[in-house]
């Protein structure tokens, strides 16, 4: 169609066919004065599902929900000012993670922008750090490809939230109805095939390893890079570890898994990383929680191999002597194909299983107090590897990341880089709009849920059918952890035992609510919980001196780890 | 100047580029020395001289960084190709109108004078910041009394080098390598 004889529509229209066209069914989004004509015409688009949440900052965290859960672009709006600022602190979690968004934020009219009018913030300022790209949308003609462009930047290359701000006056102004083909950044290609030679100098140093290791990140599950991931570790039987981001990313079960590595890694785990002669890195930015003290960081390992899709990851931390920038999919595919077969490294393997079976993962028991771990394993006897467990901050993240089974990806989602308390409700409600198929357990401390916990009335009017697990011990735990552990002892401002009634609290948002203090109640209590179509919020009351174990001493190598101590 | 990396960035010329850059600069923890922007042949591109202190770290993290914003077409640290540069400074000096010749012998012959109020003289030079720096000491003994400089623009001498093309020029066209839209890959 040329613009001659475009039907003329207005922004606001303009905007929403745009999103259809991308293939967007669920918007979260709040309106406000300056997004109002999008509110206005929304009802005219029955195909795209609008979840009106109680605070935009929920509006974010389930549009970055979604996206993990489903590998879509997730999709929020607000309007302008506090509204989008409210936003921001979502904004920052999926940029940390990497996850594709497209946020819409509404403005005030462009004869205002500048006037500091009611409800005018410089959002584009603001949110230039936490988002891969921005726009202001100066001009009714460039809506639609604005909204094309903005898909095509969050969700190739290094994925992450691109936000478009977008004036009310231009919302309503009338404009012709021109979906762009093209995208306008010629200069823009973040597809990145592996380049050949570095690929046969990975497998070269991958075959001669004596101990290798490959760490996997998120980047293996943004490229839906498992499957090739898996065929590289069975090939030449090398033991596969996983960052927080990238649980799933290799089945746990799986007798090549190292599980988690870094800061919280497991014991086998850190001891591979530690003696291993060629460590290859995944779809990860090798940060401190990775390495911890950089030169305590494998210091046995002669080849480095880092595959990236960003090349400002390789060498920001460590200095890969192989360097492929690439999809981590399509880096790990080629490498299979050049990677040859060859006897398991028997001595290797068998000493990994000795370090498995000298630093297993530990846990109280029978010290009178429930405990968190006794909690997810009940859990599991339910869910098996088969829900969706989105996680928050804190103690309850790595608690759930460790004693949990994740064989397959999509299954274990939190704020790994952010570390953004408050992120797991609402993230879980985006999940389970985005699974309504799976079942999602949202795993959390009572001082993370009370921070977003306003989204429970979103979750009750669309009845989303997300447990609610709120590991409760009184107290900000990991940070009590650490005054305990490394600041002299003092507990300074981590008690939280003044906290609603979290059974009435439920009552109060028109869901059950329950509590358990035993093993014996959390079998009871999850069987009702699991019976339930819709929210439901369980109320865990847990050892208040339980710990996170493995851990790293701040400021500490990887071979410093501390375990759970046998005797208590 | 010497710790400087010259960095040469080809950009969208769009509102808000130059705030992109500089702010993801400061964010980076590195210095700006000086920035410098202009239009280019083509209306849509503008070209910024960008000097950077990256102290210690590689200059290579500031170029990759810098590259992975949207706006930027193309950035390169050209310090150690072969290149030209300039800089403009004008300079003001008091009470010189009788030492006018003097003044102007010292300055050389890229200085000239640009304006001469009763007895107050200003002058624009140009040079590479180094000679601007060199020209200012020639000038010790008169009453500087104010400078503006520019900040540098830097080009490649050799236009068909291969650093001089933005890379993203020389690619064919991708067409078709498009991500299909919003999909639902399978997942589980």
């Amino acid at each position: 169609m040329t613009r001659g004889e475009a039907p003329e529509r207005t922004g606001a229209e303009i905007l929403l066919e745009a999103l259809a066209r991308e293939g967007v069914d669920t918007i979260f989004g709040y309106p406000g004065g300056a997004n109002l004509p999008i509110y206005q015409h929304l009802p005219e688009f029955p195909n795209l599902k609008h979840v009106l949440v109680r605070h935009e900052q929920g509006a974010a965290h389930m549009a970055d929900g979604y996206s993990r859960a489903s590998r879509r672009v997730g999709v929020c709006f607000a309007t302008s000012g506090p509204g989008a600022l409210n936003l921001t602190t979502g904004l920052a979690t999926a940029f940390m993670d990497s996850v594709p968004l497209v946020a819409v934020t509404g403005q005030v009219p462009t004869a205002m922008v500048g006037r500091d009018a009611f409800q005018e913030s410089d959002v584009i300022g603001v949110s230039m750090p936490i988002t891969k790209h921005s726009y202001l949308v100066t001009d009714v003609k460039d809506i639609a490809k604005t909204v094309k462009e903005a898909f095509y930047v969050a969700r190739t290359g290094r994925p992450g939230p691109v936000l478009i701000d977008l004036p009310r006056d231009l919302q309503q102004k009338m404009g012709p109805w021109v979906f762009p083909d093209t995208i306008g950044i010629p200069w823009y290609h973040p597809v990145s095939r592996p380049d050949p030679a570095a690929v046969a100098a990975a497998a070269r140093a991958l075959t001669r390893a004596k101990r290798p290791v490959i760490l996997a990140g998120h980047g293996v599950l943004l490229s839906a890079g498992e499957e090739a991931l898996l065929k590289v570790a069975e090939k030449q039987g090398i033991p596969v570890g996983t960052t927080l981001l990238g649980v799933g990313a290799f089945p746990v079960r799986h007798p090549l898994a190292l599980h988690l590595t870094g800061f919280m890694g497991t014991g086998w785990n850190l001891n591979a990383v530690i003696e291993c002669d060629c460590l290859m890195m995944v779809g990860m930015r090798v940060d401190d929680r990775v390495t911890a003290k950089l030169d305590g960081f494998a210091p046995n390992c002669e080849t480095f191999i880092h595959i990236d899709i960003d090349p400002s990851e390789h060498g920001k931390n460590v200095r890969p002597q192989i360097s492929i920038v690439a999809d981590a999919r399509e880096a790990l595919e080629a490498l299979e194909r050049e990677l040859p077969e060859q006897p398991y490294r028997t001595d290797w393997l068998l000493q990994i299983d000795r370090w498995r079976e000298e630093h297993p993962l530990r846990a109280k028991i029978a010290n009178g107090w429930l405990q968190p771990q006794e909690v997810l394993i009940e859990m599991y006897r339910h869910a098996k590897s088969e829900a969706i467990v989105v996680a928050d901050v804190g103690q309850n993240q790595i608690w759930a990341a460790l004693w949990w089974n994740y064989d397959r990806p999509g299954l274990f989602i939190n704020s790994g880089g952010s570390g953004t308390m408050g992120f797991a409700f609402p993230a879980a409600v985006g999940a389970k709009f985005a699974r309504p198929e799976k079942t999602v357990f949202c795993v959390t401390g009572e001082g993370g849920f009370v921070m977003t916990m306003q989204e429970l009335s979103t979750a009750v009017e669309h009845n989303v059918d997300v447990k609610i697990v709120i590991l409760n011990n009184a107290s900000l735990g990991m940070v009590r952890q650490f005054q305990d552990s490394f600041y002299g002892g003092v507990r300074s401002a981590v008690d939280l035992s003044v906290m609603p009634d979290f059974v009435k609290l439920a009552d109060a948002f028109g869901l059950p609510g329950y509590r358990a203090r035993t093993v014996a109640e959390t079998r009871d209590v999850l069987a009702k919980a699991m019976a339930h179509k819709g929210p439901v919020l369980i109320d865990f009351v847990i050892d208040p001196e339980a710990n996170v174990y493995p851990i790293i001493p701040l400021g500490k190598q990887l071979k410093d780890f501390i375990e759970e101590p046998l005797f208590a | 100047m010497s710790e400087g990396r010259v960095l040469s960035a080809l950009v969208a010329n769009r509102p808000g580029v130059l705030n992109r850059v500089s702010g993801l600069i400061r964010r980076r923890g590195f210095n700006i020395e000086n920035l410098t922007v202009g239009p280019t042949l083509d209306h849509d591109i503008s070209r910024m001289t960008i000097v950077v202190n990256v102290g210690a770290a590689p200059a290579d993290q500031a170029v990759r960084q810098l590259a992975k914003l949207i706006d930027v077409v193309d950035v390169r640290d050209i310090t150690d190709e072969e290149r030209v540069e300039c800089e403009l400074m004008l300079i003001r000096i008091e009470n010189a109108a009788q030492r006018r010749g003097t003044l102007v012998d010292r300055a050389g012959p890229n200085a000239r004078v640009v304006a001469e109020v009763e007895d107050v003289i200003i002058l624009a030079v140009n040079g590479t910041g180094d000679e601007l720096d060199q020209m200012l000491e020639r000038l010790r003994g008169f009453e500087v009394k104010g400078i503006a400089r520019t900040g540098i623009v830097s080009m490649m001498v050799d236009e068909t080098h291969p650093h001089a093309v933005p890379q993203w020029a020389r690619l064919p066209e991708r067409d078709g390598e498009h991500p299909e839209q919003n999909e639902v890959m399978s997942i589980i």
